[in-house]
């Protein structure tokens, strides 16, 4: 049981950490608490859903259409409606953002009714057997894309010319400007990419939790948690913390019973605030060392 | 001598309060003009002005005979102004070689690496150490790696905002004599803003005085440095 547990854990981590990557990103370069990144995951799922549907497309094969049209979001939410509020108060941007929550949730509710709803796949029940653990096909298609997507992310960040003027736009805005890059530009890809790597996130959740419109809502507290576990914008620290978030929820899953996941994961939460408030690896963000 | 940069009657403010009052100033091309004056004269301002983060009130600000006065900072670095701030502002968490090449963020030549090279041989104590976070670096190498971002840019004009604070003297004779010397071997036009006024009219041809936000004495270098009032306003000498 201890070895199924793990595993359990370990196939589930990956998708925490891709589904909080934006969300840190996003609050690391722009000092924005994104409400409406859980949306942007349901809207993702949504996405695999409806073209499994329509098209009979697989949920895993969605992912490049998800990104795309995330991407498009995200920019231009952030262009039009973030970028003009941003450097006024905390307060405005945590506004705007929960207003974007509440209108994709209330959009999808409009097309999708409140019905919870689930993306079924030929090879949805099998499994991979090893000694006495079963590796479900799906989970571990999803761990492999999730851990891929992540690298991705990184390398973007870290080996691009694009990635450098982020995190030169994150560390000095002005300075910034001096070496020819804009600002507004630099944030707009920032949330982009962020919603596009959520919807990515979106798909692979489809193939293993029931979606619903507020599919998002329980997301964002996992990753809230998960950024705060993994340092604000480290998109390395991420990826470890969404492991170790969910080898913490299969644990209390499978000795304390279901109902125990959130508050397990939770007060691990608050634990991690009062003694390690930089998060598990300490590194801070570029912008504050 | 023609004049590269050519301000005229340029005044500036920061949201209702003004910092800078009917500035007339030349950069002739290919020599370097010193601003001096005490703190608060409004010489950073000036500085941010002739870099674009700052777009004047009134006046015109004229660049290789082009007006440039309403032009966002980030288009002219591309124009070939680049600006080394006050107080160096890397990108604290980046490497050195990181920070580099985001001075060559605009350009699509293929004569970047050729400028890396330059930086490298101007400042080899960078070199050594490219890899390194510019956070962790000493007060000299930092400036060293600031002045290396600026020239990364190939700028047409160089700006040079207090180079000298807060650095021992040694830093700074080796910081001038590399300013210097791109200004010898490539012509390229520097405008040095200082506290230190000897040091700033040592190294100029030209040099303007500022005071509360107005130019208040301009000629040749060696003049200004000779005249008894900034002797003894700047200099600590008494006239």
């Amino acid at each position: 049981m201890l070895a199924q547990t793990i595993v359990n854990g370990l196939l589930l981590g990956g998708v925490y950490g891709i589904a909080t990557i934006g969300f840190s990103v996003v609050w690391g370069v722009m000092g924005i608490i994104n409400l409406a990144h859980g949306a942007y995951i349901m809207v993702g799922a949504y996405i695999a859903f409806a073209l499994n549907q329509w098209f009979g497309l697989d949920p895993f094969l969605a992912m490049p259409f998800a990104m795309v049209a995330l991407f498009v979001i995200g920019y231009a939410l952030q262009a039009f409606l973030l970028n003009p509020v941003m450097h006024t108060s905390l307060l405005l941007t945590l506004v705007v953002t929960f207003g974007i929550d509440l209108f994709l949730i209330d959009l999808f509710v409009l097309f999708f009714s409140s019905d919870v709803r689930a993306v079924h796949t030929a090879y949805s029940g099998s499994s991979l057997e090893i000694g006495p653990v079963l590796i479900s096909w799906v989970r571990l298609v999803a761990a492999i894309l999730s851990v891929l997507v992540a690298i991705a992310s990184y390398l973007f960040l870290n080996r691009t010319r694009t990635g450098q003027a982020i995190l030169a736009t994150a560390l000095d805005r002005e300075a910034a400007r001096l070496m020819g890059i804009y600002p507004d530009r630099a944030y707009g890809l920032t949330a982009g990419l962020a919603a596009a790597v959520a919807g990515a996130a979106g798909c692979l959740a489809s193939t293993i939790f029931p979606i619903s419109p507020t599919l998002g809502i329980s997301f964002l507290g996992a990753v809230f948690v998960v950024t705060v576990l993994g340092g604000i914008g480290s998109v390395a620290g991420v990826i470890i913390a969404g492991f170790a978030y969910a080898l913490v929820q299969a644990f209390a899953a499978t000795y304390l019973g279901a109902n125990y996941q959130q508050i397990v994961a939770f007060s691990m939460f608050l634990l991690i605030l009062i003694v390690r408030p930089q998060g598990l690896f300490g590194k801070p963000f570029y912008g504050e060392s | 001598m023609s004049s590269l940069l050519k301000l005229e009657s340029v005044s500036a403010a920061y949201g209702e309060s003004e910092v800078l009052w009917d500035i007339d100033l030349e950069a002739p091309e290919g020599a370097v003009t010193a601003l001096v004056g005490s703190n608060g004269a409004g010489k950073t301002s000036l500085m941010r002005v002739v870099s674009g983060l700052l777009i004047p009130t009134s006046g015109k600000v004229a660049f290789a005979g082009k007006d440039i006065t309403g032009l966002v900072a980030e288009r002219r670095v591309v124009e070939g102004i680049a600006l080394v701030p006050e107080g160096r502002r890397l990108f604290a968490g980046l490497s050195i070689l990181e920070n580099l090449m985001l001075g060559a963020f605009t350009r699509r030549d293929d004569r970047v690496k050729e400028d890396l090279e330059r930086v490298w041989k101007h400042f080899p104590e960078l070199a050594d150490r490219s890899g390194q976070i510019a956070g962790t670096l000493s007060g000299g190498q930092q400036q060293m790696c600031a002045i290396g971002r600026a020239l990364m840019a190939r700028p047409k004009l160089l700006l040079v905002d207090e180079m000298s604070l807060g650095l021992a003297p040694v830093v700074v004779d080796r910081l001038a004599e590399a300013l210097l010397d791109v200004n010898e071997s490539d012509g390229l036009t520097i405008i040095l803003v200082e506290q230190d006024v000897e040091l700033a009219l040592e190294i100029a041809s030209r040099g303007y005085v500022l005071d509360t936000g107005r130019v208040v004495m301009s000629g040749e270098a060696g003049e200004l440095r000779d005249n008894p009032k900034i002797r003894e306003a700047y200099m600590g000498v008494a006239a």
